[in-house]
């Protein structure tokens, strides 16, 4: 056997079998090499942003001393001051990361920003900083000044590109971030915070005693003398007084300032004054309800040792929300006010209490009335500033005047305590984000596998492509085969030799398969940068080459080649014998239960959908109830076509010559009508089937605004006052707002391409969520850490299942154990994690502000307009649950859509397959054509004869698939968007014409062909 | 009835020409029965193909006498008329009925949908009169059993009948057989023949039967030998 000349005389078919192997390969390597893309990308998007940074060391809440980055050990490290801001570009609030840095030299006023904020500036050349006010005592805390934000007015004076650290981002995700780089010293000196820094990134790797030995508490502001302890925050961490409090014999006292609102004894009453609570005083312990007056407040309340005093002062819980308790006190010792003033540690330096001439400059948070401020409270002001006029017993006060952030504000020891200061003390952390981030690209989304799966049709198309033309050939030479047989050669060899005569050209055929796959992959990244950038959010994937990949992927690709071509030289072969298929005589007792059973399943698959459409509304069963129409109809297709001709009336009609030409092929036809309408209806159901939206929408408890704040809200918005005092008074009185507290961590939600190991917390209440689904498993103990997470997120960012242990750092350094205590539906949360709001305060008790709010209202766009603009200063994205939920969802749709599009190449694909078939019967049916004609049939009638013979069933099968597949999206009827189901209709009817018009020309090829008669 | 003038046929055979009917002149008058005979690549399917309008003349005139209107209808060389594709296919249908040498009958209908066949080129669907004769056409060539099965369980014989049948449907004037006992044992091979005569005599139709077996030739009226592209 010649197989060279072979593949010459044939190479009409090899043409085919080449074009469907490349078509084969490319999509196969194609997706692999994707995979390999997007991995490599967000690999390389790791280094992009972190660039040479090994070490990052944080100080949560607190700050760090910019001398700690001149340590010997910090020689590769530098310091910044970095804080959440936000722009504002026109309408938009841009959130922005805000890098305080000495690197480049920035004057004041000056800033860079990075590629991608440039793009969205524009051309803005100056822009509006906005910034949470930080200062050195946490704005969490009671006594801090009213501004929670400040501005800066910058103008850009450069661009900081990727390899300039323009990306810096400590955060996994793919997405870049919008960066402004400003002077250091300038920011702090706008944010009162000279000197400091909270983050320390270092090309190093820097060990966590590497930091332990050249950290000390003075740089974080902790200053520790032989006998005393101060910080910069006013309040002394709590995890310190702990560790100090539990080494007794060194201890002598406690000391903690506070503001209080009144003295009062009789009608005589001293208002705004500090008191500081002490547990001995010069030697003297303090218990119970002890209190010490300077001789200057038992003057104006004309009190004696002895008297009792009523002290009044503001307490809170929660968000600033504001409580008056009062304590009746006994006056133990009365004391020169002088006696107080000797020790400094009495006197905390609250920010905006302190550092003012007069009592009328206090710029604080606290509701003060400044009418009760007389002329003799002003004198002592201007003379003793904030020298408390009274001492309190510590034990008496602890549990009110504590917080957050500590439970002293100085202390007191008989000699130098012997600790040994580690930097988690002091809230200084460290990590290496490198491993992290590579962790999380390498595990992120995995895209050769979901372009395997979305490009499947078009590989299940090429294969037929592939079969189709070898089976024409072949049966085009069953002569030469059975003449091999005659001359005696062995089956075997006989396939053998044809195996090898195609595989040769499947085998010259794959280089250029593997080519394609590159210009596929490549053309595919660069869609999923901008077409299909919903998917991904994020452009500049590059392609990423490995050879084992494209080694596999092609030796994949000529194994499907070698199964495929086997299984049609075994089934030649077999069936070189065969007949021509004839009309089957005996009648069939199938065609009889067929009637039966399909009419059947008619009435059932009918039912289901109605029931299920009123009833149910359940997606998977709309699903079934899609197939079962599939195969009704399938059933009735065989029936009537296989109708014994006895039960056929004597007249003879046109419409019997098409279903018996029909039935002579059946096998053909019938494999036509379950390819083409399970394809249709696989492409269309899972394209045009969008999640469920609506149910997503339900579960938003009535809210319709998700608000998320740049700055966090530390006020309960839905007390009157605070809605006073923010000038939120005019919103209508039935708006109502949920506060969720944030730990932010990794994104997860469908947003990020990486794989996500700590998702973003919110804190609530978790009765508040029953309304979103989320129904906390009241079998656990609260002890233990417990957080809940949408299904999503689980599966997909996280691919972990419920039950899983997540490690979170708390604030005091420790990694607790959190357990995934369950699920909820995915909507307006996706990608957050929500804990009770105890247990989040137990890890992060100094995150008290809220960050995410949700709001509802009777006029709703009226009070989102008002509280977007009374608090425009907080950075809020304002924005309607639809709007989120759509935001997620569009994820999911531009799947959809390349799951649609590819899907539809594929079913093109598929029907060029089918038009082989068609091209095969019509060679068939030349002696058909001579007849009818030698006959007397006119040529039109001949054309219309063998279209309709040839249209009938295809047509057929894609209404059958197409209306299975609108039963199967019923579900959710209005759920695929417009663009969809014109993208859905286009491939409808271009697959429609192409059939038509693909038919029509062969049929008038092959009786243009055939002249003879 | 119709009539050849010198009908010159010739078929390009690679680079060679090869006549195979050389000025051949025919006259055939109505109820006629004509046996055409000459070995095998003689030309006799040419000749009948020709006759039933299947394949055209290069030069000569053929033409068919209408009976109804009287009007002759020239069928080579062909007229440039309009319509002249629609009624060529109508005379083929109603005119001319022709038995293949090789039947012809389609493996993917039954023998009553087979010899119904014709009756479909003009409209959708066969008439009672025309099933009715086909009964009859049937229980004439004696196939009556056979009704709903398919071609292809026929013995040869019987699918001879039943291309007799499916010629015969619709009632046409000139029956063209070619060798339609070629492929069969002596005594089917009698029976077709009793059975052209009875044709020929009781339903009127002219028969042109072209055959290399003298047996068959000697039941027609008139004989020719096609020799070297001429009939003698
Ligand atoms: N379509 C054709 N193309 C070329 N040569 C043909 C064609 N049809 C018939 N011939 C040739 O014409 C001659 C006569 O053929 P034919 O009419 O079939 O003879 P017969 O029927 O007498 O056996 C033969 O030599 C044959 O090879
Ligand atoms: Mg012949």
């Amino acid at each position: 056997m010649s197989t060279k000349q072979s593949r010459k005389h044939y190479r009409r078919f090899y043409r085919l079998v080449t074009a469907a192997v490349i078509l084969m390969m490319a999509v196969l390597t194609g997706s692999l090499l994707l995979g390999d893309s997007v991995r490599g990308t967000l690999v390389h998007r790791v280094s992009e942003r972190l660039g040479k940074t090994e070490t990052v060391i944080t100080s949560g809440t607190g700050f760090m001393n910019e001398t700690l980055v001149q340590h010997p050990l910090m020689k590769n490290a530098r310091g910044y001051l970095l804080m959440d801001g936000f722009v504002s570009v026109g309408e938009k609030l841009l959130p922005v990361y805000v890098w305080g840095t000495d690197a480049d030299t920035l004057q004041e006023g000056e800033v860079m920003v990075n590629e991608p904020l440039l793009t969205q500036l524009g051309n803005q050349e100056d822009l509006v900083l906005h910034l949470p006010s930080h200062h050195l005592v946490p704005s969490g805390s009671l006594f801090v000044t009213k501004s929670y934000a400040t501005q800066m007015r910058l103008h850009v004076v450069g661009v900081k590109s990727v390899e300039e650290g323009g990306n810096l981002l400590l955060k996994n995700e793919q997405t870049l971030p919008l960066n402004v780089f400003v002077n250091r010293q300038h920011l702090a000196e706008k944010m009162e915070l000279e000197g400091k820094i909270n983050m320390v990134l270092s090309d190093d790797f820097i060990e966590e005693e590497q930091l332990a030995a050249c950290w000390t508490p003075e740089q974080s502001g902790i200053h520790l003398t032989d006998s005393t302890l101060t910080c910069d925050g006013v309040f002394i961490p709590l995890n310190i007084v702990e560790k100090l409090g539990n080494r007794n014999e060194e201890l002598s006292t406690l000391y903690l300032s506070y503001f209080v609102n009144d003295l009062i004894h009789n009608a005589d009453t001293i208002p705004y004054s500090f008191v500081t609570a002490v547990n001995e005083w010069q030697g003297e312990p303090l218990e119970g309800q002890d209190i010490i007056l300077s001789d200057y407040a038992a003057r104006r309340l004309h009190v004696q040792e002895g008297d009792s005093v009523s002290m009044s002062y503001f307490i809170t819980r929660q968000l600033k929300n504001l409580d008056t308790r009062a304590q009746m006190l006994r006056v133990k010792k009365i004391v020169p006010l002088a006696s107080f003033r000797q020790d400094s540690l009495l006197m905390a330096d609250f920010p905006g209490l302190t550092r003012v001439e007069n009592c009328t400059d206090w710029d604080s948070d606290l509701p003060i009335d400044m009418n009760r401020v007389q002329k003799e409270d002003e004198d002592f002001w201007h003379t003793y500033r904030q020298t408390p006029k009274a001492v309190v017993s510590y034990e008496a006060v602890k549990k009110d005047w504590s917080n957050a952030f500590g439970s002293a504000t100085a202390m007191r020891f008989t000699s130098r305590p012997e600790v040994s200061w580690m930097p988690h003390d002091a809230d200084v952390q460290l990590y290496h984000p490198r491993a992290q981030g590579l962790k999380g690209a390498a595990g992120g989304v995995d895209f050769a596998g979901l372009f395997l799966s979305l490009g499947f049709f078009i590989i299940l198309s090429s294969v037929l492509l592939m079969k189709n033309p070898l089976v024409e050939m072949f049966t085009q030479r069953q002569g030469e085969i059975q003449l091999y047989q005659q001359l005696g050669f062995k089956d075997k060899d006989i396939r053998k030799g044809l195996f090898k005569e195609a595989f040769t050209v499947m085998l010259f055929a794959s280089p250029w398969g593997a080519l394609a796959g590159f210009a596929y992959s490549t053309l595919t990244l660069w869609l999923l940068g901008n077409v299909w950038s919903g998917a991904t959010h994020t452009e500049g994937f590059v392609l990423h080459v490995q050879p084992l990949t494209l080694i596999i992927g092609v030796l994949i690709g000529l194994l499907i080649c070698a199964l495929t071509l086997w299984w049609v030289i075994r089934s030649q072969l077999s069936t070189v014998n065969s007949q021509f298929p004839t009309v089957n005589s005996q009648l069939s007792t199938l065609t009889c239960h067929l009637s039966i059973v399909s009419s059947i399943l008619l009435l059932l698959t009918i039912s289901l959908i109605v029931v299920n459409f009123i009833y149910l509304h359940n997606m998977v069963l709309f699903i079934v109830c899609g197939l079962l129409w599939i195969l009704t109809w399938g059933l009735f297709l065989r029936r009537e076509v296989e109708r014994r001709s006895s039960t056929m009336p004597d007249v003879v009609n046109r419409k019997q010559l098409i279903r018996q030409s029909v039935r002579a092929s059946l096998k053909q036809h019938l494999l036509a009508y379950w390819t083409l309408s399970l394809g249709v209806f696989t492409v269309f159901a899972v394209g045009l089937n969008r999640p469920d939206f609506t149910q997503a929408l339900q579960a938003t408890g009535g809210y319709q605004f998700y608000v998320d704040s740049r700055v966090p809200i530390q006020y309960d918005l839905n007390n009157p006052s605070v809605r006073h005092k923010l000038s939120l008074q005019s919103l209508p009185d039935s708006t109502t707002f949920l506060g969720f507290l944030r730990h932010t961590q990794d994104e997860a939600s469908c947003l990020n391409l990486n794989q996500v190991s700590t998702p973003t917390v919110l804190g609530v209440d978790l009765k508040e969520m029953e309304a979103f689904g989320l129904i906390p498993d009241s079998q656990l103990s609260t002890a233990n850490c417990q957080l809940y997470l949408d299904e999503e997120a689980l599966t997909w960012s996280l691919m972990k299942s419920v039950g899983d242990t997540l490690f979170y750092q708390s604030e005091r350094g420790d990694s607790v154990p959190v357990v995934i205590a369950g699920t909820y539906p995915t909507g307006i949360f996706h990608g957050n994690a929500i804990m009770s709001s105890e247990v989040f305060r137990r890890l992060w008790p100094k995150e008290g502000g809220q960050e995410v709010l949700l709001m509802k209202s009777s006029r709703p766009e009226e009070a989102a307009e008002i509280l977007s603009m009374a608090m425009n200063e907080y950075g809020l994205n304002v924005q309607t649950v639809e709007e989120r939920i759509k935001m997620f969802f569009e994820v999911t749709e531009t799947y959809l859509i390349i799951f649609l599009t590819l899907g539809g190449l594929g079913l093109l694909l598929g029907i060029f397959s089918l038009m082989i078939i068609v091209r095969k019967n019509l060679t068939a049916q030349r002696s058909t054509i001579r007849q009818y004609r030698a006959t007397g049939f006119p040529e039109p009638l001949i054309r219309h004869l063998l279209l309709h013979e040839n249209l009938l069933v295809p047509f057929y099968a894609i209404c059958v698939g197409a209306i299975g597949s609108i039963i199967s999206i019923s579900a959710n009827p209005g759920g695929a968007g417009l663009t969809t189901l014109l993208l859905a209709l286009v491939v409808l009817v271009v697959i429609f014409l192409l059939l038509y018009y693909g038919v029509k020309y062969m049929v008038n090829q092959t009786i243009n062909n055939q002249k003879d008669l | 009835m119709l009539c050849l003038k010198n009908i010159t046929k010739r078929f390009a055979d690679g680079q060679r020409s090869l006549t195979v009917l050389d000025h051949l002149s025919l006259q055939v008058e109505e109820g006629e029965y004509i046996a055409i005979t000459g070995e095998s690549g003689a030309g006799k399917t040419t000749l009948l193909n020709i006759l039933g309008t299947l394949l055209t003349a290069d030069e000569g005139e053929y033409v068919w006498s209408v009976k109804d209107n009287g009007q002759p209808l020239a069928l080579s060389p062909q007229p440039s008329a309009p319509n002249m594709v629609d009624r060529i296919c109508q005379l083929r249908n109603q005119e001319i009925g022709f038995v293949y040498q090789d039947h012809r009958l389609l493996p993917q209908f039954t023998v009553w949908q087979n010899i119904l066949l014709p009756t479909l080129a003009t409209k959708s669907a066969s008439t009672e009169e025309e099933q009715r004769r086909a009964l009859e056409l049937m229980e004439f060539v004696g196939i009556t059993p056979l009704k709903d099965s398919p071609v292809t369980h026929l013995s040869g014989g019987e699918q001879t009948r039943v291309a007799i049948c499916r010629a015969l449907i619709n009632q046409p004037s000139l029956l063209l057989a070619d060798e339609p006992t070629g492929q069969l044992d002596a005594a089917n091979a009698q029976m077709i023949a009793t059975l052209f005569q009875q044709v020929n005599a009781q339903l009127h139709t002219t028969i042109i039967m072209a055959t290399h077996s003298a047996e068959m030739a000697k039941v027609a009226q008139k004989t020719y030998t096609l020799k070297e592209g001429k009939l003698k």
